[in-house]
């Protein structure tokens, strides 16, 4: 949680705490590498609504650690959406690279704005790489849907960081990673005004040497907001996953409602989690809790599947099914 | 008033003038270390040993994950690093100088030794003052000394195992115990020998500016069983006092130690303190853990369970008034398969006072069939108190279970209501409903300690709120 | 044909002994009562025929239309034809009753083939309406916040779907009320033929006089101590079990 003192940000190294386990740093110092390097190139597209072409900015975007890679990214393209009016079907906005690519994604959602919106980011050549920056805003009683998919080429890496601001609205932001060597997520929610609800979604199946390094911030300044998070992942082979969250209630945010749930379900010997989930709270009549579990296939479920006559593997990946599908039925409201 | 029965004094604010034949002044250097080395007439390999742990504390940074930021105000060259009478642990209180029997008297200790306890070491500043045992166990073989003692007199068994469950260069504070340590216990009890009634050390600091480091190694042999109880406090003073102990522990094969601590410090005392222990096949270690004093404290009891099936348990109470920082919690280290945990915390920040929670539980790769489950939740008395929960979790493989539960809450104004509707004062009424949050843990101290610790929480409840 | 137990012994892994040599056989079109007082070994005795991983076999066999049973992967019992009604039923998180029922039912056909989706939930619609089944639970996961009737229900549901040849009901009868019990029993009975048998663990009458038994086994401390007909389960309903203790 402690700012770096030095005024041009270092990249991160071991010793930094948001940087602490799986030795991601190597990745964050191949990801410098490259945005220093060789030219940028990618695509964003959007269906569904207009771009307001020029109406974006991240330089404010807050990190949890990246602000080194967060200097060098100097987004020179993004997109940038003002949601004025409701909208009935889902906006679409796809980013795509073969190379380097470190697009911005910037969405306003006005007053009362219900909308929709489903975020691709495509990494397809070997070694290709995406840093994106990306701000969601919804103002006063805005109801907006955001889910991010990540999908890879098996040798990719990304970063995400996110900054969402609900100001007495509702966000509700999902992420899903897809066959990404390395893929990290910095996501700070912030809930301000006196109804703002923000939920947070991750589900994702990580196998061979993959790694997920998740790392969050649930911020309430002001009193009387929500936020939620669920964040699960199935590891099979060698991977890893990281999760690294922290509920923040500010003095005087009283009468906050926050919870923070990390589960993982480990199906081989040589996965690892790390799970770190924290709260620092400074306010009154607080309702707040976090949970971590991370533990085998439930051997009772596998077992009543089975005497189904199942087969093992099958069973296995409806069984593994079945523990992310939670998270799409809440993230869903369902 | 002859009528009246004794009240210990059990929160210890009170002090007797400065009587010191030894006094290593202020800060730490290698002619403190050759001061206390000659004053205690240690061999030359010790004086060595803490030369070279001098070394490591210099070179070794202060810890930066896993640290209150309050460490940081600690000023090592503001403390005196060694004070003591000059004389040997006595066997009798009789023959304990009158100033420091006079300060466990008042603190209960002779009382409680009658009454429970199978042997006591009571330490003032630097030294033990007073250290008996039950006749019975020495002849079963329980050794119970100082320190000083034991590295004299049973260097065979205390030499292998010292340093070895928490070395030198662990971090910068274990560098320094092994730097500056004296006092503390060393404890072995044989084979087979299951001590029926707790041993018990009481550490108290008299005088200003007071470094205490005391060092306790405890040994529980082969199925062999214990109870060790400390109790610390001090006085409070203008200037910081820093309190920096170092407990080792190992319960080989089928051992079973219970090491139970009740804190209560002057909100001027760092207490900055490294307990660890090693439990190997079948044997396990309980800490049981509260902590009412001191300015800051950072204590985080560890488990390293070594052998299969070694079970490790923290139970801790922390309670955090106006301008203290309890910064407390466990460690699991799972390095065997079937080796389970558990960890129970509970806190209370009241006015200003802010409560942590760190935790670490780590399941080891190649170590199958573990489990862990941990609770903390913490209790919230005021707008401004603040409360913290830190775990690290890490699990390797698809064989061990790992579960974290933590809940904030605060004390339900409809209960508060309902007693203060009965005649309660809101202190009293405060007081009723935190003794129920903890009622659960405070059980797990021994049933004279539980009292005594209902009672000292009442009264900082009072203190507090009344 | 038919379902043949000889000298099982079982015990929990690493553990005690439970079943310490039980014989019997329920040919094809019987259905056998197994009652006995409690940690008799009735439940253990369900899931060591199924392969549950808890209990393992210390002697004895079990064949299956005379295949070697113990040789056998749970699922591949399961396809074999054997069924098994839980005592508790476990509940299966995110994983809908209508694709669990459907995995279930796919991995009985051959290579190649599909099951039928519209016939699939015409069928399946069908047999809930038996069961007196709300529509909307085909959309819930498996068991999940079910009560405990709803549950005994659904397994039912499970036994209907998949037409085993040997179905064990394991305390069906367990926290049902009387109308659940009745629809329960008719779901049973429906499904009685020559080509199907069955064995109903219960310690009450109540559940026999619904699904009327042709043999009546009693197990005791491991072991069957008695059988024969109605006459002992109407003993058992007047004594209870302290006959077997002499």
């Amino acid at each position: 949680m402690h700012a770096s003192d030095h005024s041009t940000p270092q990249l991160p190294n071991r010793l930094c705490e948001d940087w602490r386990f799986g030795a991601p740093h190597r990745h964050a110092a191949a990801l410098a590498q490259l945005m220093q390097g060789g030219t940028r190139r990618g695509s964003i597209t959007v269906e569904g609504a207009d771009d307001a072409l020029g109406d974006w900015h991240v330089d404010d975007v807050r990190s949890i650690g990246s602000d080194a890679l967060l200097a060098l990214h100097q987004a020179a393209e993004g997109v940038g959406l003002y949601l004025q009016h409701d909208y009935a079907e889902p906006i679409s906005i796809t980013c795509e690279t073969d190379g380097v690519f470190t697009p911005a994604v910037h969405i306003v959602a006005r007053a009362g704005v219900h909308a929709r919106i489903i975020e691709r980011h495509i990494c397809r050549g070997e070694h290709s790489a995406m840093v994106c920056a990306r701000r969601i805003v919804a103002e006063d009683g805005a109801q907006i849907s955001v889910e991010l998919q990540e999908e890879g080429c098996g040798t990719s890496r990304v970063l995400n960081i996110t900054d969402i601001t609900a100001r007495g609205a509702c966000v509700r932001h999902l992420t899903t990673h897809a066959n990404h060597e390395w893929a990290r997520e910095e996501t700070t929610a912030e809930a301000l005004g006196n109804t703002a609800d923000i939920q947070l979604f991750s589900a994702n199946r990580l196998e061979g040497s993959q790694m997920l390094d998740q790392h969050t911030r649930q911020l309430h300044s002001n009193r009387g907001c929500a936020s939620n998070l669920l964040y699960k992942n199935v590891l099979d082979g060698r991977a890893t996953a990281v999760f690294a969250g922290n509920i923040y209630v500010a003095p005087g945010a009283h009468d906050t409602d926050a919870y923070q749930s990390n589960r993982n379900m480990l199906l081989s010997e040589n996965a690892t989690v790390h799970s770190l989930p924290g709260l620092e709270i400074l306010a009154d009549r607080v309702r707040c809790s976090h949970g971590s579990a991370s533990a085998p296939m439930d051997a009772e479920q596998l077992f009543y599947l089975l005497s189904r006559g199942i087969p093992r593997h099958q069973a296995q990946l409806l069984v593994a099914d079945g523990f992310l599908n939670d998270v799409f039925t809440r993230f869903r409201g369902e | 008033m002859a009528d009246v029965p004794f009240q210990p004094d059990t929160r210890g604010e009170f002090s007797y003038p400065e009587n010191h034949k030894f006094d290593a002044g202020y800060g730490l250097t290698e002619e403190t270390i050759d001061y206390i080395c000659d004053a205690k007439g240690e061999p030359d390999w010790l004086r060595r040993f803490r030369k070279d742990a001098l070394k490591k504390f210099h070179e070794l940074p202060m810890p930066y994950h896993w640290a209150p930021e309050g460490i940081r105000d600690v000023d090592f060259d503001a403390i005196r690093y060694y004070l003591s009478h000059g004389v040997p642990p006595r066997k009798s209180w009789d023959d304990v100088p009158d100033d420091v029997k006079r300060t466990f008297e008042r603190l209960g200790v002779p009382e409680q030794e009658r009454a429970f306890l199978a042997g006591v070491d009571a330490q003032y500043d630097s030294e033990t003052a007073y250290n008996n045992m039950r006749e019975e166990l020495s002849k079963q073989g329980v050794i119970f000394v100082n320190s000083t003692e034991g590295l004299k007199e049973h260097e065979d068994v205390f030499r292998p195992w010292f340093g070895k469950v928490i070395p030198v260069g662990d971090n910068k504070f274990s560098a320094l115990n092994h730097a500056a340590f004296s006092g503390g216990s060393f404890i072995y009890v044989p084979k087979g020998v299951k001590l029926k009634q707790p041993l018990q050390a009481y550490f108290r600091i008299n005088s200003e500016s007071m470094g205490q480091f005391e060092r306790t190694l405890i040994i529980a042999d082969e199925g062999a069983e214990l109870m060790y109880m400390e109790g610390c406090t001090a006085p409070k003073f203008d200037s910081a006092t820093l309190h920096s102990g170092v407990v080792e522990l190992v319960a080989l094969k089928g051992a079973k130690i219970q090491y139970v601590t009740v804190q209560n410090w002057a909100t001027n005392v760092y207490n900055l303190v490294i307990q660890r222990g090693l439990a190997m096949e079948d044997a396990e270690i309980r800490w049981i853990d509260c902590n009412l004093g001191s300015k800051l404290t950072m204590k985080y009891p560890a488990v390293v369970l070594q052998g299969r099936r070694a079970r490790g348990e923290v139970v801790s109470i922390s309670l955090a008034r106006d301008g203290q920082d309890q910064d407390t919690g466990a460690r699991m280290i799972h390095a065997a398969p079937e080796t389970t945990s558990n960890i129970v915390a509970k806190s209370i920040s009241i006015g200003k006072g802010r409560a942590s929670y760190r935790g670490e539980v780590n399941v080891l790769k190649g170590t199958p069939g573990c489990r862990n489950n941990t609770e903390c939740d913490a209790l919230l008395i005021n707008a401004d108190s603040r409360t913290d929960t830190y775990p690290a979790i890490t699990v390797n493989g698809n064989a061990s279970a790992v579960q974290h539960e933590a809940s904030v809450s605060q004390v339900d104004e409809e209960m508060l209501f309902y007693m203060q509707q009965r005649g309660l004062t809101r202190a009293q009424a405060m007081s009723l409903a935190v003794n129920g949050f903890i009622n659960d843990l405070v059980n797990e101290f021994p049933m004279e300690y539980s009292v005594e610790l209902r009672r000292l929480i009442d009264l900082e409840m009072e203190d507090s709120i009344g | 044909m038919s379902l043949v137990i000889k000298d099982l012994c079982a015990r929990v892994k690493d553990g005690a002994d439970i079943l310490k040599g039980i014989s019997l056989e329920i040919p094809k079109g019987q259905v056998h009562a197994v009652m006995g007082p409690n940690g008799s070994g009735k439940s253990t005795l369900s899931k060591v025929l199924c392969g549950h991983p808890d209990y393992e076999v210390t002697g004895g066999t079990a064949e299956l239309d005379g295949q070697d049973l113990f040789s056998m992967s749970v699922d591949e019992r399961s396809r074999a034809g054997l069924f098994l009604a839980f005592q508790y039923p476990v509940e299966v998180p995110g994983v809908t009753n209508a694709n669990f029922l459907r995995a279930a039912l796919q991995a009985r056909l051959p290579q190649g083939e599909t099951v039928d989706a519209v016939a699939f939930y015409k069928e399946l619609r069908a047999k809930m309406k038996q069961l007196g089944m709300d529509a909307k639970f085909t959309a819930r996961a498996v068991n999940e916040g079910f009560s405990g009737g709803e549950k005994k229900r659904n397994d039912i549901l499970q036994m209907l779907m998949l037409q085993p040849s040997y179905a064990i009901l394991d305390e069906t009868d367990s926290g049902l009320d009387v109308d659940a019990l009745r629809i329960v029993s008719d779901g049973v009975n429906a499904m009685r033929a020559p080509f199907r048998s069955f064995m109903v663990i219960t310690h009450y009458k109540r559940l026999l006089d619904y699904i009327r038994p042709d043999v009546v086994h009693v197990l005791y401390r491991g072991r069957i101590v008695r059988t024969g007909g109605f006459e002992l389960v109407e003993r058992i309903e007047q004594e209870g079990f302290d006959f077997l203790k002499d």
